[in-house]
């Protein structure tokens, strides 16, 4: 067997081949720690392959992490919205403030 | 695989020989001594037509009780692929361990600890010999904000063909349940939290190496502390789209990196 989900790794590291304190690097050499990786363990024959991410990977991961920023903002905004009419009704309303308490969201 | 029934009772060097002949189908044996036997069942004795373990004319029988008082050991025949044979007197039966005992616990099949960032985690070429396949994690990613926490299997990485479902509760509050299109097992803290926070979970996936079932799993998981304070318990379940046998799984955060120290164990279950 063979990697499969990533099959041309960058690193390949071999543990225990024989070698009583570890196993070694059969390609590549070990992986820079600040490049991001994809790491795939081949359970037939236990070598572990490390292959860096594409320009476009990184590219799209960038793009994606800025959308979920914008998107977290709004549901934040909302949220926040929200509970200010829930604050402003318990104020209004006594019976309204317990039924929050009873649910456990914070009127104050 | 083949299993056996629990309770399993080996006893170490247990050893003896029969006074007697015994047929292929006869299901008692009196031994010299029991003594050094399981006192009660139930546990795998080979039976060696002569001297030590080892000779050509075997059998696996499977010992469902010991009389220690009368030496006699009482047994199912043909265990293990043997077959069953005829013994002469001074036949040895001695206490074995089987490939057979062996699938009747569950075994760590592989493991991957985390000294650096990394963006996904892949096993692959899983054994399937097993009846369920089940992953215990601890696991963070370096995205701002916390991130679903995903599992995709056989290299399908489109996420439509995935579905599942979580409820979560924090602090004294449910969240309602929410529906995505991926395979959610879970959701991991980001750097907006509180440092050395890592979720930790457990994901099921009966009868993983099946054809017949379109792919289930299960995961329960636990956050200590998070930013969001809706994201503490988390207990979710989902599938894959497909029937076929599952031989890899990937595990990635939706958006970043699992961080180092991340660990995925990964066991096989009989």
């Amino acid at each position: 067997m063979a990697f499969t989900a990533y099959p041309n790794p960058d690193h390949v590291w071999q543990p225990h081949a024989g070698f009583p304190e570890g196993g070694f690097w059969l390609e590549g050499g070990p992986p820079q720690r600040d490049y991001p990786h994809h790491v795939e363990v081949d359970c037939s024959l236990g070598r572990i392959g490390y292959t860096r991410l594409t320009d476009s990977e990184i590219s799209e991961q960038l793009a994606r992490a800025e959308e979920d920023i914008a998107a977290r903002g709004s549901i934040e905004e909302e949220a926040r919205a929200r509970m200010a009419e829930l604050r402003a009704e318990a104020k209004r309303s006594p019976a309204f403030a317990a039924l929050l308490e009873h649910f456990g969201i914070p009127s104050e | 695989m083949a299993t056996l029934a629990l309770p399993l009772n080996f006893q170490n060097l247990g050893q003896s020989t029969c006074a007697s002949p015994i047929t292929n189908v006869q299901t008692t044996a009196v031994l010299a001594s029991t003594a050094s036997f399981g006192a009660t069942g139930n546990y795998i004795v080979r039976i060696d037509d002569s001297g030590s373990p080892g000779s050509t004319k075997f059998e696996y029988v499977l010992v469902t009780a010991n009389n220690t008082g009368t030496n006699t050991l009482t047994f199912t025949r043909a265990q293990e692929g043997t077959s069953g044979q005829s013994f002469a007197a001074g036949a040895t039966f001695t206490s074995y361990l089987t490939a057979g005992m062996l699938g009747a616990f569950p075994i760590k099949l592989n493991e991957t600890v985390l000294a650096a960032a990394t963006t996904s985690i892949t096993f692959s070429s899983i054994p399937q010999g097993y009846q369920h396949l089940q992953f215990d994690w601890l696991a963070r990613c370096d995205n701002a904000a916390a991130q679903q926490f995903i599992v995709e299997f056989n290299s399908d990485f489109t996420l439509a063909n995935y579905n599942s479902e979580y409820f979560a509760a924090g602090g004294s509050t449910n969240q309602l349940p929410s529906n995505q299109n991926m395979g959610l097992i879970g959701y991991l803290p980001g750097t907006g939290t509180t440092a050395n926070q890592f979720t930790c979970g457990r994901t099921h996936i009966p009868v993983y190496a099946g054809t017949t079932a379109v792919k289930c799993y299960h995961s329960e998981t636990f956050t200590p502390v998070v930013s969001n304070a809706t994201i503490q318990l988390l207990i979710a379940a989902g599938f894959w789209n497909n029937t076929a046998a599952i031989n890899t799984a990937r595990f990635l955060p939706n958006l970043g990196n699992l961080i180092a120290a991340t660990v995925i164990s990964m066991y096989g279950w009989p």
